[in-house]
């Protein structure tokens, strides 16, 4: 009989620079069982992924083709991920999947800020049902310095062009605390510049209306 | 071989192996090619994850996996499980708790918990919930198979157990349902997942049995656990060929022509097959009894294509990249035609005409594409109408179904020695297959042998030819084995589905009785006739014989579209039917101000009524009279009521107003059992000299337990366990008669030809013992415990009978063959409950609990009814929530995968309790009814009720995808 496997390594590799490093050849598993992985990134692999295919998907892959996993690249996004490259670079992950720049080689790992105390963040999406793949979902991730949004972004799916992208309303909210007025504002604000594509089971109505209701919601969540 | 040459080692269930493979095979083929059959496909496109296998201990999608990414590394498949001969306890507790249905997907659900259980030899409900959610299974809806994970945990750390055993209650003398106290955990108040065994009430009148009732487990259970080669899917025969099917790239197009020459000139390609060359028999490919329902507008290929899927032309080529690559080679000229995707636009004047032939007959109307209109009426529907107090009308809309049975059409034909064609394929209908397939390859009947072995699913979509003759005539044609499969992405495009309806209901009210009422059926039937006109007929018989009014009308057109065609799918039009009746009954109760559930219980077809739309509607053909002889509905009523706390929740939650709604809705349902005067079976049982029992049948196990609960109505007769009796099913050489798997036939028909056969039997054992002992008589004999006991108190045990008998006494083989049928088809009744949470903000609907109560007669096999049960609910719920093929504007779907169709996953599934309230139904065997296409039925009207509940408002168009709910909360259509 095969014998048990090693447990894998249970924590990613903090960087000289501080930032947390997902190996790309690593599979996705490999976040969910690590002890400092952000929780954000690891209840969206479940969310996400079933179990086999965190196992069998590489992280670099699940990034780069986040179609069977957008709400994945949402938080990838939302979380202010970074992809490192061969040639030694680094370059937003929001960006490169936007195609705001092409860094020379080829992708290799991918660097996140590790969870801190200053960040908060939410999720929301709506699908047919529990497991299904959103139809719209959104990502929030707010850091605070004391009382006040030193930086908002919330990563939506299912309301552009691309599969997965940042607005840019959350912006508005640095330096002001974090208010439900405010996040109602941030949310009217996003609904107005999302660009959905319809597909049957959401029209470009919906999903507009469905960018306000689960931005409001994520960002709610980072009220608590 | 994909790729570049390259060897590799690698450990499978702990033995070293070094294989030459491709660099781009995937671990699934090369495992399969080395016999490792346990390792199914259910996709090969990671959505369904049946594939799965452990590497290094860890659950992977080996459809996913290179094999090359595994050199290595320690493979761990099922039959690596029980590799020492001993089955391990996760195996034993799937067999326990009915955890494999029809078992395709079980290789890959064992896989999973070994995996969990290694890490987690405690997990929880939710955690067994979650981890299981990889695993796709169509059977069960996942009571039975985290039950089995549960159940495995506490196996794993030595606690013994036993058989699943339902919770029974004994009703005596003077008892009724209300004296059936539940125990707590059945209310579900916390809102806990875990799975409960089924209930089974048993009223005080019902004849005592021994093996009838009695949960045992599956008599191919242990095959389907230990993943063995039992499918078709499995089957490779040495140098066969492979057949492949060319199909149309359009909805609707004229073949101008086609040349095939580049692909016949292809070393390795034996056989081409396109209209040119095929004869041009006209025929329907629904499997059903003959004369089969017209129209015969198919034939094997044709010059005009109906649908994207439609067949082209055929190949068969040494491997199946050959034969891929000599599909490439034909060259197909279209005339691209205008085509029609929606019912209604294609009975408009100047839509495109899907069947201009001039040699298929019987369509009614092929101008408008209409192939049925339908119409049938008792009363006098006009006069009741203007008599009426109230009059209501509704429509409703149902979507098109895809089957998703996990193991694909998969068809394997040769030539045996004896020079008759074999055709050993994945059907519900051998019997009608044989006839079917025989006129369209110039074969006799005589000269072709079906051979069914276990079916992977099927729910409908095996009742249908769909691979066999093209098959069997690339195996008349090369003389050569060929084996053809359908992908996933076939089965979508170029299988069978159910049918999309527009449900129209007008009802008139007296008082608080439905005094009339009259349905409109839009069937859409897509590109072909096969079940159109039967499953219409049969939505229009089930649809108005639940409220049962006396002045009836049904009307229904047949419509052709340029869809893929549509076929025979679980609940067979009664679920859509009924869904239309059952949410208008409520309507017109909230309307008038009534109790809905007290409304309907007045109106709900009773004991002693005749359904009077029977005689008029039967499947294809007029019907025959029928009463209703026996029905639980108001005690499944009851239960249900007090189980879901139902009057309170109503109440409580119609007074909601933040943006989370809580609901609860309920629906009466009834289906059929069998085709009253139609089905016929047959069974062979057989004494051998050790005193056991062989058991043959036409009938067709597609994962239901029909073998089992057979089995048992036979080790009941014969005074035996079921052990003494073995169940061989099917083959059309070597079992009797039967017209198969649908119409929810099986416990009723072929039930009552097991039970006669049996009887017949048993006389002759007993008539046996009475010459052994020189009685004149075999009166006050009695045959159980496998003996016969006489009146003074002697034995003789069946071996002394067997022995004697075939070897010692008046030689003889102790045998007997019956048939069955019935021009009655008693309806089992059930009252289902759901309860949703409404996000009014989104539309998403999420249903929290599901509860069903049924009278399907005398149960059988608790766990195997409990186990159609749970499968069919969840399998509706997808028709509620998720599931619908969508097509674009070219005829095209946009969700042809697993995954964007989306069927419900483990954790999608919410928890689904079943109650058995049993009535004792005389002409079934032993008292029994029916369950497998009733389970389907009470889904979509119990959510669209609790979804009503919750927000006030009707949602009449299904699935309740979130935008619609969305709108119709915001008042928009
Ligand atoms: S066959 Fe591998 S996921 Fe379906
Ligand atoms: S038992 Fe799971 S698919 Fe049939």
């Amino acid at each position: 009989m095969p014998t048990q496997s090693p447990p894998r390594a249970s924590s990613l590799t903090l960087t000289e620079s501080g930032l947390l490093l997902l190996p790309g050849d690593a599979p996705l598993q490999t976040i969910v069982d690590a002890d400092n992985a952000p929780a954000l990134l690891q209840q969206v692999l479940r969310r996400s992924y079933s179990w086999q295919e965190r196992n069998d998907v590489s992280i670099r892959r699940a990034a780069l083709s986040p179609d069977r996993g957008p709400l994945w690249a949402a938080a990838l996004m939302a979380w202010n991920a970074s992809i490192l490259f061969d040639s030694g670079e680094t370059a937003s992950y929001a960006r490169y999947m936007h195609r705001d720049v092409r860094p020379q080689g080829r992708s290799t790992d991918i660097l996140i800020p590790p969870e801190a105390d200053a960040l908060r963040w939410g999720v929301a999406d709506v699908a047919r049902t529990k497991l299904d793949a959103p139809i719209v979902s959104a990502v929030a991730v707010v850091e605070f310095d004391g009382d006040r949004v030193k930086a908002a972004r919330v990563a939506l799916t299912g309301v552009w062009k691309h599969t997965a992208d940042l607005a840019q309303a959350p912006t508005q909210l640095a330096g002001q605390p974090l208010t439900p007025e405010a996040i109602d504002a941030v949310a009217r604000a996003i609904a107005q510049e999302a660009d959905p594509r319809p597909n049957f089971l959401g029209s470009i109505e919906y999903r507009r209306a469905m960018a306000e209701v689960l931005s409001r919601d994520a960002l709610m969540q980072c009220l608590a | 071989m994909r790729g570049t040459p390259t060897q590799i080692t690698l450990t499978v269930n702990g033995q070293p192996q070094t294989w030459t493979v491709g660099s781009r095979d995937m671990l699934l083929h090369v495992l399969r090619e080395h016999k490792y059959f346990s390792v199914k496909q259910g996709c090969d496109t990671g959505d369904c994850g049946i594939c799965t296998v452990l590497v290094d201990g860890e659950p992977v999608r080996s459809c996913m996996t290179r094999i090359v990414d595994v050199a290595g590394k320690s493979i761990l498949t099922t039959e690596g499980l029980s590799a020492h001969g001993e089955i391990h306890p996760i195996q034993e507790a799937f067999i326990e708790t009915g955890g494999a249905q029809c078992g395709f997907c079980t290789p890959g659900k064992i896989m999973t918990a070994k995996a969990l259980l290694d890490k987690n030899p405690n997990p929880t409900v939710e955690e067994v919930r979650e981890a299981m959610s990889g695993v796709l299974c169509r059977c069960t809806g996942y009571v039975r198979t985290n039950d089995a994970v549960l159940r495995a945990a506490r196996k794993l750390q030595g606690e013994e157990t036993g058989p699943l055993q339902p919770l029974r209650f004994h009703l005596h003398e003077g008892e009724t349902v209300e004296d059936v106290e539940l125990p707590e955990a059945y209310y579900r108040r916390n809102g806990d997942l875990d799975p409960l065994p089924p209930v089974v009430i048993t009223p005080p009148d019902m004849p005592e049995t021994t093996v009838v009732g009695a949960a045992e487990t599956k008599v191919d259970a242990r095959k389907l656990v230990l993943g063995r080669p039992v499918y078709a899917f499995d089957k490779y025969i040495d140098g066969m060929l492979y057949g492949a099917l060319l199909t149309s790239p359009h909805a609707h197009a004229r073949i101008i022509d086609i040349d095939t020459s580049a692909a016949e000139a292809l070393p390795g390609v034996h056989a081409v097959l396109t209209y040119k060359n095929v004869p041009r028999v006209k025929h329907a490919t629904g499997g059903q009894s003959p004369p089969q329902p017209p129209p015969y507008d198919q034939v094997m290929f044709d010059n005009k294509v109906r649908h994207v899927g439609d067949r082209v032309a055929a190949v068969a080529a040494e491997t199946p990249e050959l034969a891929k690559k000599a599909l490439r080679l034909i060259k197909v000229e279209y005339e691209v035609l205008p085509h029609v995707i929606d019912p209604m636009e294609a009975m408009q004047p100047g839509a495109p005409v899907i069947h201009d032939e001039d040699d298929t007959v019987g369509i009614y109307d092929p101008e408008r594409n209409i192939v049925h209109h339908i119409e049938a009426e008792v009363g006098d529907v006009d006069k009741a109408f203007a008599e009426a107090d109230f009059i209501y009308e509704g429509e409703y809309y149902t979507p098109k179904q895809q089957h998703v049975h996990l193991e694909p059409h998969v068809t394997l034909t040769w030539w045996d020695e004896n020079d008759r064609l074999v055709i050993y394929t994945s059907t519900q209908v051998p019997f009608h297959l044989r006839r079917m397939v025989a006129p369209l390859i110039g074969v006799e009947p005589k000269h072709i042998r079906v051979v069914k072995p276990r079916i992977g699913g099927g729910f409908g979509n095996k009742q249908e030819m769909i691979l066999e003759d093209v098959c069997a005539m690339l195996t008349v044609r090369t003389g050569k084995p060929v084996r053809m499969e359908y992908s996933r992405t076939d089965e979508f495009y170029s299988s069978r589905s159910s049918h999309p309806n527009i449900v129209r209901y007008k009802v008139g009210v007296k008082g608080d009785k439905v005094t009339v009422a009259e349905l409109y059926l839009v069937g859409d039937t897509g590109a072909y006739g096969t079940h159109g006109l039967t499953v219409q007929m049969v939505g229009g018989l089930k649809g108005l014989s639940l409220y049962n009014p006396p002045n009836a009308r049904f009307i229904s057109d047949v419509v052709y579209t340029n869809q893929p065609p549509t076929g025979a799918f679980r609940g067979y039009g009664a679920t859509q039917a009924q869904y239309g009746f059952e949410v208008i009954m409520e309507e017109i109760a909230e309307q008038l101000g009534l109790d809905v559930v007290q409304f309907k219980g007045k109106n709900v077809l009773k004991v002693g009524e005749t359904m009077y739309l029977a005689e008029k509607l039967g499947e294809g053909r007029e019907g025959y009279p029928q009463d209703l002889t026996t029905s639980g509905m108001a005690e499944c009523t009851r239960i249900g009521l007090e189980a879901t706390d139902f009057y309170a929740k109503r109440k409580a939650y119609a007074k909601q107003t933040g943006r989370y709604r809580k609901g609860i809705g309920f629906a009466n349902t009834m289906h059929g059992s069998g085709i009253a005067g139609l089905d016929m079976a047959a069974a062979t049982i057989k004494m051998w000299d050790d005193g056991t029992f062989f058991l043959t049948i036409g009938a067709t196990d597609i994962g239901t337990g029909s073998d089992t609960i057979l089995g048992q109505i036979a080790a009941e007769v014969l005074g035996v366990p079921l052990e003494d009796v073995i169940v061989y099913s099917s083959d059309t050489d070597f079992t009797p008669y039967d017209t198969g798997a649908y119409a929810s036939s099986t416990t009723y028909i072929s039930g009552g030809a097991v039970r006669k056969a049996a009887l017949k039997v048993r006389q002759q054992i007993l008539d046996f013992a009475a010459l052994m002992w020189e009685l004149d008589s075999t009166e006050g004999l009695v045959l159980r415990d496998r003996k016969v006991i006489a009146p003074d108190g002697r034995e003789l045990t069946l071996w002394d009978i067997g022995m004697t008998s075939t070897h010692q006494m008046e030689q003889r083989q102790i045998m007997a063959t019956a048939s069955h049928m019935s021009y009655v088809s008693p309806p089992p009744a059930a009252a289902s409950f759901a309860e949703v949470t409404v996000d009014t903000w989104t539309g998403q609907v999420t249903v929290d609990r599901f509860f069903v109560a049924a009278d399907i007669g005398r149960v059988i096999n608790p766990v195997t009814a409990a186990g159609q049960v749970e499968g069919g609910v969840l399998q509706a719920m997808g028709f509620v929530m998720s599931e619908e093929m969508v097509f674009d504007k070219d005829g095209k779907l946009v969700n042809a995968t697993i995954k964007d169709y989306h069927p419900y996953l483990v954790d999608d599934a919410p928890p689904i309790d079943v109650v058995f309230v049993e009535t004792n139904e005389e002409t079934g065997p032993f008292g029994a009814k029916s369950v497998a296409e009733l389970a389907m039925d009470g889904a979509a009207p119990a959510i669209v009720s609790a979804v009503h509940n919750a927000t006030g408002v009707w949602v009449r168009k299904l699935p309740l995808y979130p935008e619609r709910v969305w709108r119709a909360i915001r008042g928009q259509s």
